[in-house]
């Protein structure tokens, strides 16, 4: 219970600190972010995956954790679309964008301090993102293609597999791709590039943790006044629902106890990862219900993380 | 001699990967400039508070702390008078050049060189206590002193110096090592993480900044001055730490090698900065920290060879 605890402060102190040089720093909030973030996302969070990839227990990873983060992706993200469906009249082509909002997580940034620090390993955060990069955002991506082209006629001739791989393949995807081939084949790098690549990825943590930090300084989340009823409904099912499933379903369905189901609910409360808003706009989908519910899980996921830590430790 | 090898390859590495990224364009106009501040404020205090406050007292302030500041205020002093005599620069320049043959860059080869080469990351504190202690107020008053007119200088350079993050950080670190305190976990792993950011962020940092840098260019008419102080920085310099390890020290090879390695370091980056910042002898510092990475792995590895580690 106790190192738990440390751990989500050791989160929060970062973000803290990320939040505060926003608040001090006003002038260069936007040239910071604009230089952090590229660092992040091209060079020390794919040294990061690769890095914990490469050392995973690929059997415990497919074999317990990666089902479980599937089964509660999908049954969320179908039961909003239900709900939403059948309450709110949510017409069709909404859906696989708001419900993929719902239950897809930012498990590469958020998830893996808090699964290092507040869980005690990072094999819940590794199996949701190879849940999420092989099988959940293909799935979803392919809805979004297939409603682009109904709407746009004119990218009918685009072919779809490619398209897709396109808006998957970024640095963190090959990072990962390419750590859970040396995992699988038992390679290890040789120590000379091993440890600046180690250097790098332990370098993502506090970087990504301070720059999650200034993005939620200045933001007014659920200020939108367009698509209420869904992004209230998404956020629900967010930052409520999602978790309770994942317990349901570690609980009772794979029999997990203790830390290990922590871990389960604990990555479930994460909040929507950026990328939904990305692929949405990619696809140009209406970017309303995906943008407001990852602002607004961005902010409620932290409480409800920490929640949900202090009832099952 | 393979630690060497090693902490070089994974210095150049990172380096490398920064001058790619900027070839790129992908850290935007002011990437240079956020991951110095990065440092400068955030990363490398932490590194140098959880450094210190590790450290043996002892360790710290013991025999190598003496041989880093001899050896450095020697070449300080050598490269001032070949600068008065034979290249006959502005008193501003003089100091530039002469720190940039004295100062070595301890926060990011010092570290992972020892760590790596030396196999022991503390063994970098003495080198940089002297240096952020001693080495840096002074010079950076010399410099204030020969560029400023004012009289009221004096103040804003003390305060300067004391408000500083990196000396800052390190009074804590050095008040916590001699007191035997440590901050609660709960405090210090946010700063140990963070310190874990600040030697790959001050590397990609380098390597942006070399980036359409061209050295050595004749027209400066700076190259014999930038020669002279890399030779007094890679060869003087540690050759005068050994004298000083083995006859007047007598320390055993382990510590003769320690201090030569130390001596040998490169020089410290943030004299171009400073160099900047006054705008004196900025080519002197620019090149002479370009050659002096450059030639730092052959002349480490041969000092190396040399004492059969």
């Amino acid at each position: 219970m106790q190192g738990v605890m440390q751990g989500f402060a050791i989160v929060l102190i970062l973000i803290g600190a990320g939040l505060a040089t926003a608040k001090f720093l006003p002038g260069k909030r936007q040239a910071i972010s604009t230089g952090l973030t590229p660092l992040i996302f091209y060079i020390t969070n794919p040294a990061l995956m690769f890095i914990l990839l490469a050392d995973a227990d690929l059997g415990l990873v497919l074999g317990v954790f990666t089902p479980i983060a599937l089964l509660t992706a999908a049954f969320t993200g179908a039961l909003f679309a239900v709900v939403s469906k059948v309450f709110l009249k949510t017409p069709a082509r909404h859906l696989p964008a708001a419900a993929m909002a719902t239950s897809y997580v930012n498990a590469g940034n958020i998830g893996i301090p808090l699964a290092l620090y507040a869980v005690g390993s990072t094999t819940p955060a590794v199996s949701v993102l190879i849940a999420q990069l092989l099988v959940i955002a293909p799935a979803y991506l392919c809805m979004f293609a297939l409603i682009s082209r109904k709407l746009n006629p004119e990218t009918q001739d685009l072919p779809l597999g490619p398209t897709i791989l396109k808006s998957i393949a970024n640095p963190v995807t090959v990072a990962t791709a390419i750590g859970a081939c040396f995992s699988f084949f038992h390679l290890k790098l040789p120590e000379v590039l091993h440890a600046p690549l180690e250097m790098l990825g332990n370098a993502s943590i506090p970087l990504l943790l301070m720059a999650f930090g200034m993005s939620l300084y200045g933001q007014k989340p659920l200020a939108e006044k367009e698509g209420r009823p869904e992004v209230f409904l998404g956020v629900a099912f967010k930052v409520l629902i999602m978790p309770c499933v994942a317990w349901v379903l570690g609980r009772f369905v794979f029999g997990l106890e203790s830390m290990e189901l922590m871990g389960v609910v604990v990555m479930a409360a994460l909040p929507t990862a950026q990328n939904v808003l990305l692929f949405s706009q990619q696809f140009s989908l209406k970017p309303t219900v995906p943008r407001e519910v990852i602002l607004a899980s961005t902010f409620l996921s932290i409480p409800v993380a920490l929640l949900a830590t202090f009832l099952l430790s | 001699m393979f630690g060497v090898f090693e902490g070089f390859f994974g210095i150049w590495a990172i380096i490398g990967i920064g001058y790619w990224a900027a070839k790129k364009n992908i850290f935007g106009p002011e990437g240079r400039m956020i991951l110095n501040r990065l440092t400068f404020f955030i990363a490398s205090p932490a590194l140098l508070f959880t450094t210190i406050a590790g450290a043996n007292p002892q360790e710290a302030l013991g025999s190598q702390l003496f041989i880093a500041g001899i050896s450095a205020l020697v070449v300080f002093v050598l490269f001032q008078l070949l600068s008065r005599w034979f290249f006959k620069r502005s008193a501003a320049e003089r100091t530039i050049g002469a720190m940039a043959a004295s100062t070595v860059n301890a926060g990011n080869l010092g570290l992972p060189i020892a760590l790596y080469a030396l196999g022991d990351i503390s063994l970098a504190a003495p080198v940089a206590l002297f240096q952020m202690a001693i080495m840096t107020p002074v010079s950076l008053s010399m410099m204030e002193k020969a560029t400023s007119t004012r009289e009221a200088g004096k103040r804003s350079v003390l305060i300067r110096t004391l408000s500083n993050p990196m000396i800052i950080a390190s009074a804590a670190g050095l008040a916590c090592s001699i007191f035997h305190w440590m901050p609660p976990q709960l405090i210090l792993t946010p700063i140990e993480l963070l310190a874990g950011a600040s030697i790959p962020a001050m590397l990609l940092g380098f390597g942006i900044s070399l980036v359409g840098s061209k050295p050595l260019q004749k027209a400066t008419q700076r190259r014999t001055e930038v020669w002279t102080a890399a030779a007094l920085k890679l060869v003087i310099h540690p050759l005068l730490a050994w004298a000083l390890a083995a006859w007047v020290f007598r320390l055993d090879s382990t510590g003769q090698y320690i201090a030569i390695i130390m001596a040998a370091l490169p020089t410290a980056q943030n004299i171009f900065v400073n160099a900047d910042r006054y705008n004196a002898g900025i080519t002197i510092a620019k090149d002479t920290v370009l050659v002096t990475t450059i030639l730092g792995i052959p002349v480490m590895l041969a000092f190396a060879g040399l004492l059969h580690h």
